[in-house]
């Protein structure tokens, strides 16, 4: 990790992914520089929870090579484990364990670092447990921090999976329609925190998103994906309306307006 | 170690925010509240420890004498060898016989068990008092073994297949019945408030919102209780319940070893092929 810590953090080549005969992903390129925040837009099925979900390989790509830190990605079990770690995933359901209390669900984040024996008798030290409450306090959550996960509101939940991630202490972080269940004033709480992550931690940001207007509010960088294709790249300012109709195939109005 | 690692990696070195971060960490119990949990616990593995040991010396759970049996029983699986394997034709139609008893067993059970469920489950019930005497009815079915039933039908209705097809039905309209409750309990309530609002009424609810949730749970809950009728079938036939039990027990009885062995044999056979069979169906159906 110490020689790559120059250079890009992600690269991205030729990645292709086919679900039996229907084509998710056909030829996608793309470079995130340290430090980047990138919004990947794009209508529902164009191909941004596949290519987010082949970047931490929950899915298998068909094709292409991906590069994290500049080492290759594999799959074998155990480089797998520890470039996972590196790699904070935020869902958009979620994705907590209800039925534990917040501060397990955060200790979670640890376990592609510890050994499996402490981990499955849920021992964890006070550093352990003092550094998932740091997490929590990131996101004001701290408070909550022994209430059962399913005892909170869906903007809470959202909050408490983004402490989960932190405490991967993570190169990357991978937002899959974070927004996308949560009512606006929640949603621009939850970027604000994504954002804020970002900025103050140097956490690089791949944040995948269908509304038009929360991309405008956050991104710098925007990616536009359709049909499994990349048809824009550049600078928030070029996010014409006729990139838009390239990207959300000519009904804007439809689409992207909240 | 690396776990300790990361536990140190941007953990704040600011004194006083890392104190707030203690006193959160330190906020989930009091040392108080923490020493009557630890007591609590230790009183809980105390009493279950005493009860355990009780339990064992009463009812003369002792390893020794196990140890000490061994002989005995290598004596008598000894004797088994070579099973009787002629005696195996004489067996066909009473293994056909538990697998009909088995059948019929389920199918009732089904048919008495599915009312009872609607009725039992909590979120659908019409009335409490129904839910609470539909409980009642499945508990008292479930309480009473296959066996004992089987001795009360083969007094009222004579000997032979059909007081043990009643005995199982009774016994799984019990379970059945209790597992459907708790699956319909355990959906997502969700449509049934969408088809509420639309001004559907019960039976329609339970059509449409509820049967789809829990079919693929009934039908796994179906082919077990199969699976175990089966099981259960092998031995009606000890109270004269119809089936391969009366032969498997008249051949104890006259210590004929080798006969004894080839029912066994078919017993585990007929329980691992439906166990096969019931894998596969599950898997395609579900």
């Amino acid at each position: 990790m110490i020689a790559s810590d120059q250079g890009p953090i992600l690269e991205i080549k030729g990645l292709r992914k086919n679900y039996g005969s229907t084509v998710a992903l056909r030829e996608v390129n793309l470079t995130a520089r340290r430090g980047e925040l990138i919004v990947i837009l794009g209508r529902s099925g164009a191909g941004k929870s596949t290519l987010m979900r082949c970047i931490n390989r929950l899915v298998t790509p068909t094709d292409g090579e991906i590069r994290f830190n500049g080492v290759p990605v594999s799959g074998d079990k155990k480089v797998l484990r520890a470039y996972r770690r590196k790699i904070g995933m935020i869902f958009q359901h979620f994705n907590l364990v209800r039925r534990l209390p917040v501060l397990e669900n955060v200790l979670t984040g640890m376990l592609g670092y510890k050994p499996t024996l402490p981990s499955i008798f849920k021992v964890f030290s006070r550093d352990e447990k003092l550094r998932a409450i740091e997490c929590l306090e990131r996101v004001d959550m701290a408070h909550k921090a022994f209430q059962r996960a399913d005892t909170l509101s869906g903007g809470e939940q959202q909050r408490v999976g983004i402490a989960r991630a932190l405490n991967q202490n993570p190169d990357l972080l991978l937002a899959d329609e974070p927004v996308a269940s949560l009512d606006p004033t929640i949603a621009r709480t939850v970027l604000g925190y994504i954002k804020q992550i970002n900025e103050e931690m140097g956490i690089t940001v791949l944040l995948n998103i269908h509304q038009v207007n929360y991309a405008r509010e956050i991104g710098h960088r925007i990616v536009g994906l359709a049909d499994g294709v990349i048809t824009f790249d550049g600078d928030i300012s070029n996010l014409t309306d006729d990139v838009l109709n390239r990207i959300y195939g000519g009904k804007p109005e439809d689409t992207y307006d909240v | 170690m690396m776990s300790s690692a990361i536990a140190n990696q941007r953990l704040t070195t600011d004194p006083d925010y890392r104190a707030r971060l203690q006193q959160r960490l330190d906020s989930e119990m009091t040392p108080a509240e923490r020493y009557r949990m630890m007591a609590v616990q230790f009183a809980t593995l105390v009493v279950v420890a005493i009860v355990l040991y009780w339990t064992a010396v009463d009812t003369n759970v002792s390893l020794g004498e196990l140890v000490r049996g061994i002989p005995a029983i290598a004596n008598y699986v000894a004797r088994m060898y070579p099973p009787d394997w002629a005696y195996s034709r004489a067996l066909l139609g009473p293994t056909i016989e538990t697998i009909e008893i088995a059948i019929w067993g389920t199918v009732l059970g089904i048919v008495l068990g599915l009312p009872l469920g609607l009725l039992g489950a909590r979120n659908i019930t019409p009335h409490v008092t129904i839910y609470a005497a539909s409980r009642f009815i499945l508990n008292a079915l479930r309480g009473v073994s296959e066996l004992v039933f089987a001795l009360i039908f083969v007094s009222a209705v004579g000997l032979g297949p059909f007081p043990g097809i009643l005995a199982l039905a009774l016994h799984n309209a019990g379970m059945l019945g209790k597992f459907y409750a708790e699956a319909i309990e355990a959906i997502d309530p969700g449509p049934v408030e969408a088809l509420q609002a639309t001004g559907a009424n019960w039976i329609q609810i339970i059509v449409f919102a509820i049967i789809p949730q829990v079919t693929p749970h009934f039908i796994t809950y179906n082919m077990y209780r199969f699976e175990v009728s089966i099981r259960s079938a092998t031995v009606l036939g000890l109270v004269g319940a119809g089936g391969i039990g009366f032969y498997l027990i008249s051949s104890i009885r006259l210590f004929d070893y080798q006969e004894t062995a080839i029912v066994l044999i078919i017993i585990v056979l007929l329980v691992v092929i439906t166990d096969y069979l019931g894998t596969r169906l599950r898997a395609r159906i579900i």
